[in-house]
């Protein structure tokens, strides 16, 4: 790849962009290396297309600030440099590689090496304490919890990534992009909303924040990690079926009210592990 | 997964607490996750320099406060201190902070490119110079203290320098939206407005949001008489920011050149809701007040303008106009002897006090005006 064409901005004269490693609604994230250091580590910026969207801009911003402001801690991923170059800004990171089976996130792991249920209680204590650890530091909600943003480090740790939709305790009302999860489990970017719009992965969101995402709070955190945790405990099964019986599109993942019913009705079903009574 | 929140786990601290249990009751023994990591000095300035960036100036200080507290010869931490001390305007401070850091590195160019920043906004661009060609001389591939450099030039009214400097950034670093700022800027003082638009084009293709830099390209415009551009300019410096007091102003400016005076003013009402105490703005007021007769009101803006800045010439001058045309004469002499005063060879004012005094009566008084 050309780094030059793909990445025109300047960052420090020792760091060299590798490639891009991944996307996500309205962000980007390249591969870089400190030639100094000879370090490899991530840096997120948002795409092109959104450099004349001040409404991406500031939401950008926001996820910097919301993630700077937080303290390091094990099992989070923390920025360890912003910095705004020509009025775009980078967030620089931690890069968490990949294992020899390609697996970075719960997700990768849910789907390739499904964990035994002892490595996912681990997994989940560590979430846990993580997620008790952001919301003392005044992270309200996270607002985005599915197994793409649950990375499991080198060491074998959980890394709490991306606080780009998180509610702090001292925001604003700044309005966002959906990121709506697609069927690969991809976001996919549809439109900018405004407070009260809806906001996170579908697929895993509470009921209330499907009805008003600024009125979210940990406990719709609490709800999307129970999903995430019947995954864990079912070794990748999910408790809804998107799909009717026979066969049809019962409910488009694009359409907010069928996934909403979903969450609000369905029955989920029973599970043979430890884990049934929590979930 | 329950459906009503209050009837879910209400912290993720008593989710953990039953998957302990659950942990324990199949591994046989307890699991103890990981703790915070401690602060390390290297970590604080990394933190401190992010929140810079933000524009979190008052939290990136706590963090080079603790970082020096743990270690007072961190240089890299006074040098950031200095850097937020400047943003926060602080600039004594800051160049006390920047010469701490230059005791333990002589040779540090950001100590010296900080000191000079320091300098440039106390206004003292001579001694700033100084200090960011020993910066140059440390570092001649950092593009930011070219541009510093070139931005104290232009301000010394050293215009081909500072192009030469700002060509010199840009060179280094082709996207360095502020340096085709710079050099719009200094083309524009030097009235080649045609190139310094070019510039700003350049400049606002980088960073589409700068808001300056709308601004500026609408005041070439307008200098080019192409009123209608300047106005598109103007109004996108104020959708990005519209408490942009600036932009008000050239809005204001391009509309009384355009001829528009009535529709002039609602800039100038908005600005001063803004900033009641931007000076320029009540004495453009006055003078669009003035030139639509409304001569009370064009009075009360001269009021206002000379209120806050009592020594401008100007705003006296045009005060003891308007109160000549109201025929309050004893009134509108006081303000031209005011004038008189600050510039006592100001002819203009003394011939129209002469010509006040003479319709008072006072005409050997009135003679002495006109008087070589």
């Amino acid at each position: 790849m050309d780094s030059n064409s793909q990445f025109p901005y300047k960052l420090d004269s020792n760091i060299e962009i590798l490639r891009e490693i991944g996307r996500g609604g309205c962000g980007i994230v390249f591969l870089a290396r400190n030639n100094n250091f000879g370090t490899i580590f991530a840096i997120k910026t948002f795409k092109d297309q959104f450099l004349k969207n001040l409404h991406i801009r500031k939401r950008f911003e926001k996820e910097a600030r919301n993630w700077i402001k937080l303290e390091p801690h094990p099992y989070i991923i923390h920025p360890f440099f912003v910095e705004k170059i020509s009025g775009r800004l980078f967030i620089g990171m931690p890069y968490i590689p990949k294992n020899s089976d390609g697996c970075n996130t719960l997700r990768e792991y849910l789907e390739k090496q499904p964990p035994k249920l002892i490595q996912s209680l681990i997994w989940a204590i560590q979430f846990c304490v993580g997620m008790d650890y952001v919301n003392n530091q005044g992270i309200i909600s996270h607002r985005d919890i599915n197994p793409s943003n649950i990375f499991i480090d080198t060491k074998k740790n959980v890394r709490i990534a991306d606080f780009g939709l998180s509610k702090s305790i001292d925001d604003s009302t700044i309005p966002s992009c959906k990121s709506i999860e697609n069927e690969q489990g991809n976001h996919q970017f549809t439109n900018l909303t405004s407070p009260g719009d809806l906001l996170g992965t579908q697929k895993y969101m509470s009921p209330e924040q499907f009805d008003d995402p600024i009125k979210c709070d940990i406990r719709s955190d609490i709800y999307s990690f129970g999903l995430v945790l019947y995954e864990l405990a079912s070794f990748g099964g999910f408790p809804f079926d998107p799909i009717g019986e026979e066969g049809d599109s019962y409910c488009d993942p694009m359409v907010p009210y069928e996934w909403r019913k979903l969450h609000a009705e369905s029955q989920v079903p029973q599970l043979d592990s430890p884990l049934n009574d929590i979930i | 997964m329950k459906k009503n929140p209050n009837e879910r786990y209400q912290k993720f601290q008593d989710l953990q607490k039953d998957l302990a249990v659950v942990y324990q009751a199949i591994a046989g023994k307890t699991y103890s996750p990981l703790h915070p990591r401690e602060f390390k000095v290297e970590a604080l300035i990394s933190r401190g320099a992010s929140l810079d960036n933000l524009g979190l100036y008052e939290v990136a200080l706590t963090c080079y406060d603790y970082a020096i507290e743990l270690d007072p010869f961190e240089i890299k931490a006074l040098i950031n201190k200095a850097y937020c001390l400047n943003a926060l305007g602080r600039y004594d401070e800051s160049i006390l902070y920047s010469d701490k850091a230059l005791k333990i590195d002589l040779k540090s160019r950001e100590a010296t490119g900080n000191k000079g920043v320091s300098f440039f906004k106390l206004k003292r661009y001579e001694e700033a110079i100084l200090l960011f060609d020993s910066a140059i001389e440390l570092a001649p591939w950092d593009s930011s203290i070219w541009m510093n450099k070139g931005t104290c030039l232009l301000n010394l009214g050293r215009y081909e320098e500072a192009i030469d400097c700002f060509n010199t950034a840009i060179d280094i670093n082709p996207n360095f939206s502020e340096a085709f700022k710079g050099n719009g800027n200094a083309l524009s003082k030097l009235e080649l407005y045609e190139e310094a638009i070019e510039n700003f084009d350049k400049a606002l293709k980088i960073d589409p949001y700068d808001k300056s830099a709308w601004n500026s390209q609408a005041i070439a415009f307008a200098h080019l008489k192409d009123f209608q551009s300047a106005l598109v300019c103007s109004e996108r410096a104020l959708e990005i920011d519209n408490k942009y007091c600036d932009a008000y102003l050239t809005k204001s400016t391009t509309l009384l050149r355009m001829g528009r005076k009535e529709e002039a003013i609602e800039p100038l009402n908005q600005l001063l809701k803004i900033d009641p105490f931007y000076q320029i703005a009540w004495k453009q007021k006055g003078v669009i007040l003035y030139e639509l007769e409304k001569l009370t009101e064009s009075l009360v803006c001269f009021d206002k303008a000379t209120e806050i800045f009592p020594t401008d010439v100007i705003s006296l001058k045009n005060k003891g106009m308007v109160l000549e045309r109201l025929g309050f004469y004893n009134e509108s002499i006081d303000c031209l002897n005011k004038v008189l005063e600050i510039e006592p060879t100001d002819t203009v004012s003394l011939g129209q006090k002469g010509v006040i005094l003479g319709k008072l009566g006072f005409y050997e008084d009135s003679i002495n005006c006109f008087s070589p």
